[in-house]
């Protein structure tokens, strides 16, 4: 009986050691949730603000940097080509 | 690893030139057309260069303000008319026959440029407050503003262009400092510039104004909950960019010793696409007085470089016009590359 009773208290007390490690885990979790959440506000910059007219008009331009650079590729040759074709005209 | 670092080289190359593309394409045909043209690198040449520049950058100035923060002022050159048209009035010659104010006793050249100032600050200062207060987009408000100057200036020249200006008034913009025997070195304009620029250089960067400037143009609602006092901010900022026109215009009036309605015409877009060149971006919040010069300063450049190839004025207009798209377009790229 009484080794009965006091092995009953020793799994008592070690269900009490788990519940406690439990808890100070689910803590440390909690802890570790708001630190990656405070480093990610502080990785991505801050909201901008209110776009202006003119942001609301790039918005609805469907280009892509890629075409964009194409096209200002071309007006950088298109500029090339009246250069020298003004040239040319203003000496002939 | 290797191709990471060719891959991260490659868009810093793209970056670098989507950055300084036009700098470098006018840097290219200046070098092509110096290596071409007699004269090009020439003293003579350079002082015209400075000398058409001065009046362009005292008004790019004062755009550059309103970029800063998410605007624009499309009146800046009917301003720079108006500012014209009456210094032309107030400061011809009294012993001129076609004299637009006859009864106008001599005045001293000081006061005429303080009453120029004034009339165009008090413009600056209501599209400062239509734009502060009633919300008004600055494109419509400057766009509404900039049409009235033109009826005005229209009704009080009656369309009339004017000329016949006191030598004292055309010595601010012909004179040179240390003018003599080894020739003309510095023109006033030179100095009129230089003084405005640091003077501007010192209001961006040393000063509580230009920290609300950049704070409302890169967020300008933060900028409030900061306790920016963001509508007399707009304000003087309008306010100053008028008074750097008026002070332009009046600059313009002196350097063609003329004035008329159409005088400053198209200028604001001269300015605009100066101060996107140079690196004010439009998106807000980003520009050096540094970058506006060089932005003026590729404008003259390219009107010099084609002046030189003898190119038709009508393919000038395309050519500029040219510039102006791509300067756009860069500036659209910058803000497509951010989102």
């Amino acid at each position: 009986m009484r080794l009965f009773s006091s092995r009953k208290a020793q799994l008592e007390q070690k269900a009490r050691e788990l519940e406690e490690r439990e808890a100070r885990l689910i803590q440390r979790e909690q802890a570790l949730e708001q630190q990656s959440v405070q480093s990610e506000e502080e990785a991505s910059p801050p909201p901008s603000g209110p776009r202006n007219a003119k942001e609301r008009f790039y918005d609805k331009i469907p280009v892509t940097v890629h075409q964009l650079d194409i096209f200002i590729g071309i007006c950088i040759a298109a500029f090339v080509l009246v250069v020298l074709i003004g040239a040319i005209q203003g000496q002939g | 690893m290797a191709k990471e670092a060719k891959q991260l080289n490659a868009a810093r190359v793209k970056q670098f030139l989507s950055n300084y593309a036009i700098i470098i394409l006018i840097a290219l045909l200046a070098l092509a057309v110096g290596f071409t043209r007699d004269n090009f690198f020439s003293r003579s040449n350079l002082v015209n260069l400075i000398i058409n520049v001065s009046p362009r950058f005292i008004i790019a100035c004062g755009v550059s303000g309103c970029l800063i923060t998410k605007g624009t002022d499309l009146s800046a050159g009917r301003m720079v008319g108006l500012s014209a048209c009456l210094s032309a009035m107030l400061l011809q010659d009294v012993a001129y026959s076609g004299r637009m104010l006859p009864w106008l006793p001599d005045v001293p050249v000081f006061v005429g440029l303080i009453a120029v100032l004034v009339i165009c600050g008090i413009f600056g200062a209501i599209n400062g407050c239509v734009i502060a207060f009633l919300k008004v987009p600055p494109f419509i408000a400057t766009l509404g503003m900039q049409t009235i100057v033109y009826g005005l200036c229209s009704v009080i020249t009656k369309n009339q262009p004017m000329g016949g200006y006191k030598d004292s008034y055309t010595k601010v913009a012909n004179g040179y400092l240390l003018e003599g025997a080894v020739g003309k070195i510095i023109p006033y304009l030179a100095i009129i510039a230089l003084i405005i620029g640091l003077f501007m250089w010192f209001l961006y960067n040393k000063t509580r104004h230009g920290k609300y400037m950049y704070a409302i143009g890169g967020n300008e609602s933060a900028a409030q909950v900061a306790g920016v006092n963001v509508p007399a901010t707009l304000i003087r900022i309008y306010l100053l960019a008028a008074v750097l026109y008026a002070l332009g215009g009046f600059l313009l009036g002196a350097k063609a010793g003329g004035a008329s309605v159409q005088t400053g015409y198209g200028y604001e877009l001269e300015a605009i696409a100066a101060c996107t060149i140079g690196g004010v971006s439009t998106n807000g919040g980003v520009g050096k007085i540094s970058g506006v010069l060089v932005g003026v300063l590729v404008f003259e450049i390219l009107k010099i470089c084609l002046q030189f190839l003898r190119v038709d004025p009508a393919y000038t207009f395309i050519a500029q016009g040219l510039v102006i798209i791509v300067a756009v377009a860069l500036d659209l790229r910058k803000y497509l590359a951010k989102k």
